[in-house]
Formats: C-alpha cells, structure tokens, sequence
C-alpha cells in the first residue's frame, strides 16, 4: 500500500538524482573518467540503484553547465573514447556540495536519531 | 572480432533512435548522448567475449541500460507532478501520436489537398448560390417595381383619355345649350371655347393648370371649326424621361381622340400660378 500525501517512489527518484550528481563529481574529483568506467563505478554504489542509460544525460548536462570538461581519446580497441573530468568550476561546486551534504546528514542524523530514541 | 547480426544492429539503431527523440525533446546534446550510450552498449554487449551479438543478447544488455524514457530522462521527469512535467507527458503523447500515425502510403496526408479543393468548391457552390439568389431577388424587386409603375403608366393613360373625352363632351353641351346668348350669337356665352374665343380675339386659350396622373392638361381653340365658329382641341401629354419622348392624347371638335408620340418635352403648355384656372396666351 503507497503511503498518503506523498509520492515515495518520486521522492526516491528526485533524491537519488541530487545525490547522483554529487556521486559523479566525487568520483571525478581524483581522476577524469571514461564513461563507460564511470557508470560502472556508479552503478557498484549500494543503494543507488542506477539505471545505467540515465547517466549519460546527467553528464551532457553537467558539461553544458561548465562543471565538466570531456576530451575524446581515440582508442585501439574500438572508437574513440570520450572522458570525463571536473572543471575549475564543477571542484568548487564540488566543494560546496560536499560541504552542505555533510550538514545535512549531520542534521538529519541527528533528527533521525531524536526520533528513534523517542519511538525507540 | 566480434560480429553483429543485421538484426541486432537494426535493433540497437532503432532504440538509439528512440533515445535521440526523446532527449531532443529536452533539449539535451543529442549526439553526445547517442554516442556515449553507443559505446556503452558495444562494450557491455561485447565483454562477454561472444562472437556473435544477437538481438536477444542485446535486449539482455539493454535491459540493464534502460529503456529509451528511462535514458532521456522522461520517466523520472514524468514522476513529477509540477508543470514541467506535465509538458514532457506533453511531449510523450505527441511522440506516441506521431508514431501511431498513418503513415503517407497509408493515404491520410494525400487526403488533405483533396479536402482542401473540396472546400474551396464548396465555398465557391456557396458563394455563387448567394449572388444568384441575390441578383434574383434584385431581379423580381426591379420587376415588381416595373410592373408597378407601367400599371401607374397605363392608368394615367387612361384617365388622361377619358379627361380629353369629358373635355370634348363638354365643349359640345355648351355649344348646344344655348342657356345664356347675351349677343344673340346662338353659342352660349360662358364657358364655350367658342365665346372665349370671340370675347378675347385670341386664338388660344389655355384653362389648365392641372397636372394629374402625370399628365399635364391643355385646351385651346383653333381658328377654323364646324359650321364656320371656331374649333378646339383639348391635350392631355406626358414626358417619359425613360424614353426621351412625349405621348399624348388629343381630342378635338370632330369628336376624335388620337394617341401620338413625339421626341423631347412637351412645348406650349406653361404651368399656371396656383389657384388661375384660365390662361389667355396672345
């Protein structure tokens, strides 16, 4: 049975995708990344559950909001291969979205833990 | 070397097709996606060291990938329930409706030029029932009012002629009276054409001023009459500006009417002030 007044299936959705994002500019803050080799790393994060196709997107997207960069390196094994890395400006957001994630699972935790203990 | 089977490159083709669609919808980098995703998908089909990919192994592989609303990003969009939302269900619709179209071998486009010419037939059937309905109603109204005014016509013609026959019967009971003969003459005195003749030595006299059923009445004697007194003729004539031409009737002493027809207005007969009955023209 679906609980009332809110959509926990879309809530999931829309929280994975903002954590998503902040899991993609983390993995790309120590190395630029093939994408193939990036979506996989992605897809071993527990309880994320990516759909694999959908990251794809979420990178064009990133890289048009100037927070990635890409360059395209030809490959013996195929075709070319496209990489991707953080720019000067995505390491800043990253920053920033690491900072406000830590608040925000401190305080979050700490509500969490509040209400625990009350129930508990 | 790992091979593809026509069947499943068309497959793969296809779905990227779908995902390009999608995005386009979005306004995604299409071609930066499509080509990520089919690298990605020739890596995934291929590391399982197999020599042929087949569309089943395919579907195997992009049933992990997702499917082509999953990769654009529609479904998790389509979750929401603001505005945007509702214009990518929007955009899913129209995409749906476009594909279930008929396509133009199917023969709905081709049906369009034919509907339009037959519109334009219609409108012109429309239209040209309209100005015949209207030049026959004008047609009948102008008829009618023709039909009217040769009635109005006819029966002015009628009266006219009839006026000119009292005129003459008249002229003739005055003669044979004989009530008042102050000079012995043996023509009475008043109201004969003849006394009026004698008593003003005029040779005509004009008593009307009367203009009636379009007709303008004048009465005159003339010099030589029946047993040597003076004769007389009475007229009753019209303008028709239709025709440019003036009918009258003319009625004198011998007793007969006669119609005639002459070009241009009617000359002689001047318009009396109000109120004179008798004119003496010299």
């Amino acid at each position: 049975m679906k609980p009332r007044g809110i959509d926990i299936d879309n809530w999931t959705t829309q929280l994975r995708k903002g954590l998503l994002e902040l899991c993609i500019m983390n993995l790309l803050g120590k190395q630029e990344l093939y994408g193939y080799d990036l979506v996989k790393q992605l897809g071993r994060v527990p309880g994320l559950v990516v759909t694999e196709g959908t990251i794809y997107p979420l990178l064009s997207r990133l890289r048009k909001t100037g927070l990635l960069t890409t360059r395209i390196e030809e490959s013996s094994s195929g075709p070319a291969r496209r990489y991707y890395a953080l720019s000067e400006e995505g390491t800043r957001v990253r920053t920033l979205m690491n900072r406000c994630w830590g608040e925000l699972t401190e305080g979050v935790g700490r509500i969490r833990q509040q209400g625990e203990e009350t129930h508990g | 070397m790992v091979e593809w089977t026509p069947e499943a490159t068309e497959y793969l083709d296809g779905y990227l097709k779908q995902v390009a669609a999608l995005a386009r919808h979005q306004e995604e980098d299409v071609d930066e996606i499509v080509q990520d995703l089919r690298d990605h998908v020739v890596q995934e089909a291929e590391a399982a060291s197999e020599t042929m990919i087949t569309t089943d192994r395919l579907r195997r592989v992009l049933a992990v990938i997702g499917t082509p609303e999953q990769v654009s990003g529609f479904e998790s969009a389509l979750v929401g329930n603001g505005e945007g939302a509702a214009t990518l269900r929007g955009a899913v619709d129209e995409l749906k409706r476009s594909a279930s179209a008929p396509t133009p071998a199917a023969g709905a486009p081709h049906d369009r030029p034919a509907k339009r010419a037959m519109g334009f037939v219609r409108a012109f059937l429309i239209a040209a029932c309209c100005l015949l309905i209207g030049y026959g109603i004008g047609w009948l109204q102008t008829r009618h009012r023709l039909e009217r005014a040769y009635d109005a016509r006819a029966i002015g013609e009628v009266y006219a002629m009839q006026t000119v026959r009292h005129l003459q019967e008249l002229e003739e009971q005055f003669r044979g009276a004989e009530y008042i003969d102050e000079d012995g003459d043996g023509t009475a005195d008043y109201g004969t054409l003849m006394e009026l003749m004698e008593r003003f030595d005029e040779t005509r006299v004009h008593m009307n001023n009367l203009s009636k059923w379009g007709y303008t009445l004048d009465m005159h004697v003339t010099p030589s009459g029946v047993e040597g007194g003076p004769g007389f003729e009475c007229i009753a004539a019209a303008y028709r500006e239709d025709t440019g031409q003036t009918v009258s009737f003319r009625g004198s002493h011998t007793g007969s009417i006669g119609r005639f027809l002459t070009d241009g207005a009617p000359s002689g007969a001047p318009t009396l002030p109000a109120g004179q009955k008798m004119q003496v023209l010299p």
